[in-house]
């Protein structure tokens, strides 16, 4: 399983296997949304999640 | 046939349709809206894909990410046009109108003087609704015309000018809960009741309602199905309010989250949703 130092806390995050790009994963200790950028053999490249904006929703 | 997701974020939904849709042997592109910049003025139709799922959450960019790919002769689920009369509550409410189904009471006024006016003719307690939004944000329930004024003053210091339309409901709610249904071209297809948290009385699960099972009523399916056609047809997600007289249509929502609707009612909602949009590209 690939982990990734949270970027805000340090704290150390596990990805699951089957992540996919622009999926969005949580830090588990301060909740910081990261999103996955990019998939490939050498792991995740993440950065963190835009903030909900005032247009968002369904 | 080759498919496109657009997105911005994807959430389990989105991660559903793409699974299904590799299950089911159909290319889709995953088309980040966020990364990309659309051909406004291209002539030709594009070969990159026939047609687009489209799921971003900001209504900006479902909205003119849409437009350009329709332009571009791409079949986009849903529409520029359901997406822009279901992203704007006022052009639902004349949508739902004109096809006579039955909704909440509604005045549109432009002053805080003429919105007081409206809602003394509306009735306390009312409801204040920005035009554009989701999720319940800045949904404001007024018991009286001092807790009005307050909020429409508030309202009125906040720059944006679509805070400068004032969008009042009356509330007719009889149960502290909402009925949301799942369109899917001509079929309702799943339906659960949101049920307001605790210390709430906005019944959004985004802001922690719970939901339950809701069975399919003759009623139900037949309100949803037809608010879905007056806002053009498509993949919906029907808001129906019970009322002292009945059931109401309350919103309609282009951009349907499912996450929670899948598990309690058991229905494959990706799938359906996946088979409609095949069905229409072919």
């Amino acid at each position: 399983m690939t982990k990734l130092e949270c970027p805000e806390c340090d704290a150390e995050i596990n990805v699951p296997p089957n992540v996919i790009q622009g999926e969005i994963i949580d830090c588990p200790e301060c909740g910081l949304e990261l999103e996955i950028v990019k998939v490939s053999n050498a792991g995740v490249e993440v950065k963190t999640a835009e903030i909900e904006g005032e247009d968002w929703g369904e | 046939m080759r498919l496109a997701l657009l997105y911005d974020r994807i959430r389990w939904d989105e991660k559903a349709l793409v699974e299904v849709a590799e299950k089911s042997g159909i290319p889709i592109e995953l088309v980040d809206c966020k990364a990309e910049a659309f051909e406004a003025t291209a002539l030709k139709k594009t070969d990159r894909y026939d047609g687009a799922i489209q799921r971003c959450v900001s209504f900006m960019r479902y909205l003119y990410s849409t437009a350009v790919l329709e332009r571009a002769g791409v079949k986009v689920v849903n529409s520029f046009q359901v997406a822009q009369t279901c992203g704007n509550k006022l052009l639902t409410t004349v949508a739902l109108t004109k096809a006579r189904v039955p909704t909440p009471r509604t005045k549109i006024a432009f002053t805080i003087d003429s919105a007081l006016k409206a809602l003394e003719e509306i009735g306390y307690p009312a409801i204040l609704k920005p035009m554009i939004g989701s999720w319940g944000r800045l949904v404001a329930l007024l018991k009286d015309p001092d807790s009005a004024k307050a909020v429409l003053e508030t309202w009125d210091q906040m720059g944006n000018a679509w805070y400068k339309v004032y969008y009042l409901q009356e509330f007719v709610a009889k149960l502290p809960r909402d009925i949301r249904c799942v369109v899917v071209g001509d079929e309702a297809i799943a339906a659960i009741y949101r049920y307001a948290p605790k210390g709430e009385w906005r019944t959004n699960l985004a802001r922690g309602g719970k939901a339950e099972k809701c069975e399919l009523t003759d009623e139900i399916v037949d309100l949803s199905v037809r608010a879905s056609k007056a806002v053009g047809g498509g993949v919906m997600g029907v808001d129906l309010i019970e009322t002292e007289d009945g059931l109401v249509v309350n919103e309609i929502n282009h951009n349907v989250e499912f996450r929670r609707t899948v598990p309690i009612t058991g229905v494959d909602i990706p799938s359906r949703i996946l088979g409609y949009v095949i069905n229409l590209v072919k």
